[in-house]
């Protein structure tokens, strides 16, 4: 009996074992991205030049890339967050400096004022480099009349999303720094607002909104903009990028666009970034791989198939002069427009948002 | 046959393994600082069962307890006659109707789901029929999708347990002067009580902690257990998140003994 | 007997109404699979070529390949290990017997996302890489329970002299089992075997906690893509030739079972 024992723990031993062995000898770079988010015939190309492979996960959200990063289960080399998340994170000295001296391709290109800003005058500015930036703002049927002009009123703006008094079916974004943000924004305050009589008001204005509302409002993620291109929803908060791909679906698909976006004049400007986790076991590649994404040409076959608006100036050029991006929107930042970015404000702030949101959603 | 007992020693390994050592990590997580993602510091603390008592919880049980109970209602209700009607009709392609019922389970649960958030958006394939709803966030929507997935999970038990059924005993009954009623509740009933019991077992415990569902139907709006679960995980706290999946497992415990009294060998779980 | 009208046309109507609300998901998968637009419903046009978009998905064919591997693999496993482990606890005396059965049947009970997240935590313990292995880890775990369920009750209606008698012939324990023992429960474990693969090949849940970076099944795939962007009808195609194809075996089946029943008959 005891040999029996012995060898069924031994089996099932060697089954748990044999799913520890590696398969490729290839140099790997693990990748953490948001979803359609990369050109993937770039990464191919990126895997060819360099015989290495490339092993790429997408997410939806920052915090799930925090989680992603502290679970371990996989050691990163490469993740793009937005800029507070980054900063979070490099307060918590889970990021490694960049070494600027590895990006060759970093002398030729010039990055816009925002993005600028960041990487040369934030502490956390040698963590990172840009790579899209855009706002946050609305995206509308326009079958209907009533909405657009909503919108376009005094009183329009973010406000429109938070309107008891219209019957418009309402998207907003499910994470609390978004939709907050929004509400924040419709009162006048900061959207880094950490006053808590401030937060106090967005609360209110999201559960009357919810709780009054003659329309419907609900909660999704990026399958917002789909459901207001399609006239399932009559306005949703999106960002800037989700709106140009559905642009670029429909024209893809010849179907008639009856959509638009609507960007507040005082609205959130963010930016992605790459950073290289203190995870990585492969830094001189992770610098190979943003340095590839710095060639202008790269970056501009890349931008076109992502559709956000790249944060190099010399890329945005080649984009509206070269592939006729010369859309409404396209750059986030027009003159007269007030552009504001999101912080780090501490994990009590970032606690409290949360308790805010889960708040309104089971009042 | 006894000689071949020893074949089962690596299966307790394998439960061992697979169960009861998990079964100990969520516990020991849910009373301790214990975390499998770093697990450098240890000590006891009773900090996320104050979670039990945070209103995201208690919203989330008493969403999971009325949308689980009610689908399970409905099921039973519907369920029990159907199962009914497939044990005693005569028809050769018998078995087939039953299969017919496992079909759609063989369409992926994932795409059904979103079939229904289809059904239940203004613009939909059914504008096709000059038909739309709007429905997506109702109660009613989540009832309605949760019914059509779990529906021939309560079928499934009760069918076998009737098909099985002697037929003698009702003739029996009805003999001693029954009426189709009396009969039925006399004798049928409780002849068929350990299917009921897998039955409900096996759309309740689902029900409850569906994630994907109330998530794509309930407009994210409505958070059920799973839900909260779902989003701790990944999202969130390993120690909230074993919390609520200890909750989950006391209730799956409370059930299970009562599916041990009624049919010990579980050969109704099928 | 009486037959009780009410009763069953009350039967009949739920019956109806039950197949009309457990198929009218699967009708819908098979009109959008067949509808030229994606984004407009006004008129019906007829396409196949969300059809062929399947293959051109690359990423879907991948998480096709992976199902149906897991699927195939922890279907075998399984049916042969269940069948031994069923063996085992056959032999066992009744107090043992329903003690192992207790604990057999606990997965079978438990919610997919418990169990989702004990063998999370587990392999996480035992740090075990993420995808195809810990997948079909899983599913392998899930589908024990089952073949066990289903070949138990076979053993039952065997005669336990079968065995002795094979051995007292000068069979080895392997040689008895193989040709005294599965002949006789065949049947119990290609039952088994086909509620294992139907679970592997449905499975969201569990898989959704096994897998990791772009290794994906198809379950997993898509709820991944809901966030982020429209579902292309191509995956609503791929499903509805696996819903076209089961029926049609399934109706096959049927008409040969009975056309052999005849013949025997």
């Amino acid at each position: 009996m005891r040999k029996s024992v012995i060898i069924s723990v031994l089996a099932v031993f060697v089954m748990f074992s044999v799913s520890l062995v590696g398969c490729s000898s290839k140099e790997k770079l693990y990748v953490l991205n948001w979803g359609e988010y990369m050109n993937p015939d770039l990464v191919d190309k990126f895997e060819i030049e360099n015989n290495v492979k490339v092993v790429y996960e997408e997410v939806g959200s920052n915090e799930e890339m925090e989680i992603k990063l502290k679970q371990g289960i996989t050691d990163y080399d490469i993740m793009i967050p937005s800029e507070y998340m980054i900063d979070k994170l490099s307060q918590e000295n889970l990021l490694l400096p960049i070494n600027y001296s590895l990006l060759t391709n970093l002398e030729n290109v010039e990055f816009f004022e925002d993005a600028k800003v960041l990487y040369e005058e934030e502490e956390f500015g040698q963590y990172l480099i840009p790579y899209f930036f855009g706002t946050v703002g609305i995206m509308y049927n326009t079958s209907n009349e009533n909405i657009k002009t909503a919108l376009e009123s005094d009183n329009g703006g973010f406000c429109t999303l938070f309107d008891e008094t219209n019957d418009f079916r309402v998207g907003l974004y499910d994470s609390p720094r978004d939709t907050i943000g929004a509400a924040l924004m419709c009162l006048g305050y900061s959207v880094n607002s950490n006053n808590d009589t401030e937060l106090g008001e967005a609360e209110t204005l999201i559960e009357t909104a919810l709780a009054k509302s003659l329309g419907s409002i609900r909660f999704g993620q990026d399958d917002l903009k789909g459901d207001v291109a399609k006239g399932n929803l009559d306005l949703a908060l999106v960002y800037s990028g989700d709106y140009f791909e559905m642009v670029f679906e429909y024209e893809a698909e010849e179907t008639e666009i009856e959509f638009d976006y609507f960007a507040p004049d005082h609205t959130n400007i963010w930016i992605d970034a790459f950073v290289i986790p203190n995870t990585s076991k492969n830094t001189d590649l992770a610098h190979k791989f943003i340095n590839f994404f710095l060639d202008v040409d790269n970056a501009a076959e890349n931008a076109d198939w992502v559709g956000y608006t790249p944060v190099i100036s010399e890329v945005y050029n080649v984009m509206v002069n070269d592939y006729g991006y010369d859309y409404d929107h396209y750059y986030p930042q027009p003159e007269g427009s007030s552009r504001e970015v999101f912080k780090y404000l501490g994990s009590e702030h970032a606690q409290k948002l949360n308790t805010i949101l889960n708040a309104v959603r089971i009042s | 046959m006894k000689s071949l007992r020893r074949l089962i020693y690596p299966y307790i390994v394998w439960l061992t393994v697979l169960i009861i050592i998990p079964f100990l990590f969520i516990v020991l997580a849910t009373i301790s600082t214990f975390h499998i993602f770093n697990s450098y510091t240890f000590r006891f603390t009773f900090d996320s069962l104050r979670f039990l008592t945070d209103p995201i919880f208690l919203n989330a049980f008493k969403n999971s307890i009325k949308f689980a109970g009610i689908t399970t209602l409905v099921c039973l209700t519907v369920g029990y006659p159907v199962a009914y009607f497939f044990a005693n009709i005569k028809s050769k392609n018998k078995t087939l109707y039953v299969a017919l019922l496992i079909v759609p389970i063989w369409s992926n649960m994932i795409v059904r789901i979103i079939a229904w958030e289809n059904v239940f958006k203004p613009v939909s394939i059914l504008n096709l029929f000059n038909l739309s709803f709007d429905m997506i966030g109702s109660d009613i929507a989540i009832i309605i999708a949760m019914v059509s997935m779990y529906l021939p999970f309560m079928i499934f038990p009760i069918y076998a347990v009737l098909d099985k059924m002697d037929h003698r005993y009702i003739e029996a009954s009805r003999d001693l002067g029954a009426n189709a009623f009396q009969s039925f509740y006399k004798v049928t009933l409780p002849l068929s009580l350990g299917g009921i019991v897998s039955g409900i077992i096996m759309t309740l415990l689902p029900a409850m902690t569906a994630f994907a569902l109330p998530e794509r139907i309930g407009g994210g709006t409505t958070i059920l257990l799973g839900n909260l679960i779902e989003k701790e995980i990944f999202r969130g706290s390993f120690s909230t998140a074993a919390t609520v999946s200890f909750v989950v497992m006391i209730v799956m415990l409370g059930l299970f003994m009562l599916i041990v009294r009624f049919d010990k060998e579980g050969e109704t779980l099928l | 007997m009486k037959k009780n009208l009410y009763g069953s046309t009350l039967q009949v109507f739920l019956t109806i109404f039950t197949f009309t609300i457990v198929y009218l998901p699967i009708l819908v998968i098979i009109l959008i699979s067949i509808h030229g637009s994606q984004y407009n419903y006004d008129s019906f046009k007829l396409t196949f070529r969300w059809y062929q978009e399947i293959i051109n998905d690359q990423q879907l064919v991948d998480a096709i390949i992976v199902t149906f591997q897991i699927a195939v693999l922890a279907t075998t496993i399984s049916t042969i290990l269940g069948t031994a482990f069923a063996i085992g606890i056959h032999s066992l005396n009744k107090k043992n017997r329903v003690r192992m059965m207790v604990l057999n049947n606990v997965p079978v009970v438990n919610p997919d996302i418990v169990t989702g997240i004990m063998l999370f935590i587990i392999f996480r313990f035992f740090r075990m890489t993420f995808g195809f292995p810990t997948m079909l880890l899983a599913h392998i775990f899930f589908a024990l329970p089952f073949v066990i369920l289903s070949v138990l009750p076979k053993l039952k209606q065997l005669d336990p002299n079968l065995f002795d008698a094979a051995l007292d012939l000068g069979a080895t324990k392997f040689q008895a089992i193989v040709r005294v023992i599965i002949p006789s429960i065949k049947v119990g474990m290609i039952a088994g075997a086909l509620i294992a693969f139907t679970m592997s090949i449905d499975d969201f849940i569990i898989s959704y906690f096994m897998k990791q970076g772009e290794f994906h099944n198809v379950s997993t795939l898509i709820y991944s893509r809901l966030a982020k962007r429209q579902i292309s009808p191509s995956v609503f195609a791929y499903n509805s030739l696996v819903v076209v194809l089961t029926m049609g075996l399934m109706i096959l089946f049927n008409r040969s079972n009975q056309t052999q029943k005849k013949v025997r008959g």
